[in-house]
């Protein structure tokens, strides 16, 4: 009888409620561990064994029916609440939430800037085939036929002679091919090399100057060179190094000097006061020739950059990587 | 590739100082360093692979330096 009692006045107390908040203390006070149907509980402790049973069950009886009319009270207090409260509190004359604009990847912006500049000079801007023949790639390069860089541990080969190209030269070779001089083009994309670290990713970009006409000497490629990193690193000093390459002969590698210790040495440049940026060079005769240029009437130089790299010393970015990992919060820095 | 002076002097005048011999390899186009004070380091690049060998390196420094050996 006590617990009928119990259980009609929650009932009471229940319909009563107000706000959900009410309703969820009164749960507490009848459900919680110090409720007043736990300490029922423990009375019915003292009973006899046959009467604890058949009291046991009444209890836990009025106990669900509790919950039953509890929660519909709260679906019907959550309802009720949704219809007056919120239109109440509404403020429809506010101005809508604007769209986010979304913003340009850094190699987007280093790849812009850099067409920017050879529009400029009155350059082409070609692009061509990523998948190349190993003709194309390598042997009208005057790369020999067992050069490292043939090896599968360095290129990527789809069959026999299909490889995915390692540099954008092969565009130019098919531009001179089937055109005839003068040439002044850049080709810029993607390009592949099995290589994964810090600084090198499988895949990267790269765009590549090709200048072919009567009288072109190491000169003009020295000015087309500082006026292009000037355009990028404004007064920076530049440093031409003899080097090799199949493909141009004299070579060089271009430094710049180091902006973070100005020459002194830092972990930056890896303590030579330079920074390695890219490597160019007068085209080969024998390039030329076997693309069917008359290599005595006409020469060119020829220079390739990274864009990857160029990006991570004009940004600031520490890991190449970081470009193509898509991560929202590298992206919302540019 | 790291060579040893004292090596070098097999084939190559022993007078020369490792400083002169620095500076010419420069001015002539190579990446040369000294080391310390028995040893320089010098780039070389692929197509070079007569100067690979100690012989080699030795021949072309006396061209350079229009010495003989």
């Amino acid at each position: 009888m006590l617990d009928k009692n119990v259980l009609n006045k929650a009932l009471e107390l229940i319909s009563e409620a107000f706000t959900i908040t009410e309703l969820e203390l009164l749960k507490v006070s009848y459900l919680g561990k110090k409720g007043i149907y736990s300490n029922l509980f423990e009375k019915l402790k003292n009973l006899e064994a046959s009467l604890y049973l058949t009291e046991y069950t009444v209890l836990n009886e009025s106990k669900k029916e509790f919950l039953n009319i509890y929660n519909k009270k709260k679906k019907h207090l959550r309802m009720s609440s949704f219809n007056t409260s919120t239109i109440d509190t509404f403020d429809l004359t506010l101005p809508g939430r604007g769209l986010g604009l979304g913003s340009l990847h850094p190699i987007t912006n280093i790849i812009d800037k850099i067409e920017r500049f050879f529009i400029s000079m009155g350059f082409d801007i070609v692009c061509g085939l990523e998948i190349e023949d190993s003709y194309h790639n390598f042997d009208a390069l005057n790369i020999r036929s067992n050069h490292p860089a043939r090896y599968s541990s360095d290129t990527f080969y789809v069959r026999n002679n299909l490889l995915l190209r390692t540099h954008t030269s092969p565009v130019q070779v098919r531009v001179m091919e089937n055109n005839e001089p003068p040439f002044r083009l850049i080709t810029i994309g993607k390009v592949y090399r099995v290589d994964s670290d810090t600084t090198h990713t499988p895949m990267f970009h790269q765009v590549e100057v090709l200048v072919v006409d009567y009288d072109v000497n190491f000169t003009y490629l020295r000015w087309v060179l500082t006026k292009f990193l000037n355009f990028f690193f404004p007064d920076v000093v530049v440093r031409f190094r003899s080097s090799y390459f199949p493909f141009t002969e004299p070579s060089a590698e271009v430094d710049v000097c180091c902006f973070k210790c100005v020459g002194s040495g830092c972990s930056l440049c890896s303590f030579t006061g330079w920074l390695e940026l890219l490597g160019c060079g007068m085209v080969q005769p024998i390039v030329l020739d076997s693309c069917g240029i008359n290599y005595e009437k006409y020469s060119g130089f020829a220079f390739g950059v990274g864009i990857d790299r160029l990006a991570m010393l004009y940004y600031g970015i520490s890991d190449l990587r970081l470009n193509f990992d898509n991560d929202i919060r590298f992206l919302n820095q540019f | 590739m790291r060579i040893c002076s004292e090596w070098l002097g097999e084939f190559l005048d022993k007078e020369i100082s490792l400083e002169s011999l620095v500076n010419t390899l420069i001015n002539n186009g190579y990446e040369a360093s000294i080391i310390n004070k028995e040893m320089i380091d010098v780039e070389l690049t692929n197509n070079r692979l007569d100067c690979f060998s100690l012989f080699g390196f030795s021949r072309e420094v006396s061209i350079i330096q229009k010495k003989k050996l």
